[in-house]
């Protein structure tokens, strides 16, 4: 304990490759935790947006992080890792079950729930937003008409892509297409707007 | 794998990318990859918890359902009338309607002005309900952050022969915070 006053405890990186991450937190020792905490800060943000992205809901995702790296500090403790050099995959793979497992619950609990639902999110006003709403406002304000006409029927007016289609007078596959560019755009130009 | 575009992120987020399997092996060894789709995550999500500026009969009659006349102020107005809304901590959100003669209408375009001509701005082919000759335009104490209380509001029929205006509003908002 005193030690560590007189020398600096070496640090732990975040430039450290998994595998090395992953070789101290099985050694255990000193090192151990901070390297823990280093994969933590590392894998989090990449659960929790899988997270967002299959179960559709901000608390879900968060406890989805949780159990993630429960499961893959407790089998890295333990040495159960065979290949750490590609520790991602593993992190990925223990990902994809815990997230199967959470959307069966859900179901579960959905189905108890059923009926008991008092008010559509979208008629509530935004409580805190987690864009800047005059920035977002800004930059769907300088699409050209019909970029600002797809996301307006798809999330303002919930319009089916085949209805959007019918609309503009396009096919289907296009308007996919269009929407995922005009939403990059939306995206950098709101992101461009926070540097 | 190089990193993915954002439009692929776009793709995946809304579950329209193809090789999905091979998108997330990328993204669990990327940072930059993975803030890049946590923003546009967080985009999507912005974008369906937002509501219209001109709200469909469905939207309208669902607010209309939820809060109620007490706190859902609502009110109509005609062409070439002044009006006045009040929004404030106890009602967050409320709504102009715009009586228009819309018979024939196939498409109506409508544009937000300041009171001496400046677009603040343009919404094209915005839904409307026929039968009534409505048009509903919603408001919410946020949107005090876009620009002066006063507002025009030029309604326009587009039609083969070109636009047709069909009303002109003048609204004005009162925000108690």
């Amino acid at each position: 304990m005193a030690l560590a006053f007189v020398l600096p405890l070496p640090t732990v990186s975040d430039e450290l490759p998994d595998s090395e991450l992953a070789r101290r937190i099985r050694d255990g020792g000193a090192e151990a935790s901070r390297a823990e905490s280093a994969l933590c800060k590392r894998f989090a943000p990449r659960i929790r947006v899988y997270g967002l992205r299959h179960l559709k809901s901000e608390p879900a995702a968060a406890d989805l992080v949780q159990v993630v790296l429960v499961r893959v500090l407790e089998a890295l403790r333990a040495g159960s890792v065979e290949n750490t050099a590609n520790l991602a995959a593993y992190v990925l793979g223990t990902c994809r079950y815990a997230a199967f497992d959470q959307q069966r619950a859900e179901k579960r609990q959905r189905a108890i729930e059923a009926g008991a639902s008092l008010l559509a999110e979208d008629v509530l006003p935004p409580a805190a937003s987690a864009i800047d709403f005059r920035r977002l406002f800004g930059c769907l304000q300088r699409l050209p008409d019909r970029d600002s006409q797809i996301v307006r029927m798809t999330f303002l007016e919930d319009r089916t892509t085949d209805e959007i289609a019918e609309r503009l007078k396009l096919t289907a596959g296009n308007v996919r297409v269009l929407r995922h560019r005009v939403l990059a755009r939306l995206y950098q130009c709101v992101e461009g707007a926070r540097a | 794998m190089s990193c993915p575009s954002p439009e692929t992120w776009v793709a995946w987020i809304l579950d329209e990318a193809e090789g999905e399997e091979a998108l997330e092996s990328h993204l669990f060894e990327c940072a930059v990859c993975t803030a890049r789709a946590e923003g546009i995550e967080r985009l999507v999500r912005e974008l369906n918890g937002m509501m219209p500026m001109v709200l469909t009969a469905e939207r309208r009659k669902k607010l209309e359902a939820a809060f109620g006349a007490e706190v859902l102020p609502i009110v109509p107005v005609s062409p070439g009338e002044h009006a006045t809304l009040e929004l404030g901590p106890e009602k967050r959100v409320g709504f102009w309607v715009l009586h228009a003669d819309v018979h024939g209408a196939e498409r109506l375009d409508c544009e937000l002005l300041t009171f001496d001509g400046q677009r603040l701005a343009n919404f094209t082919d915005i839904p409307f309900d026929r039968e009534r000759g409505e048009v509903a335009l919603c408001c919410q104490l946020h949107y005090r952050e876009l620009g002066p209380p006063e507002m025009l509001v030029r309604v326009s029929s587009v039609e083969a022969a070109g636009p047709r205006p069909i009303g002109e509003y003048w609204l004005n908002h009162v925000f108690t915070v």
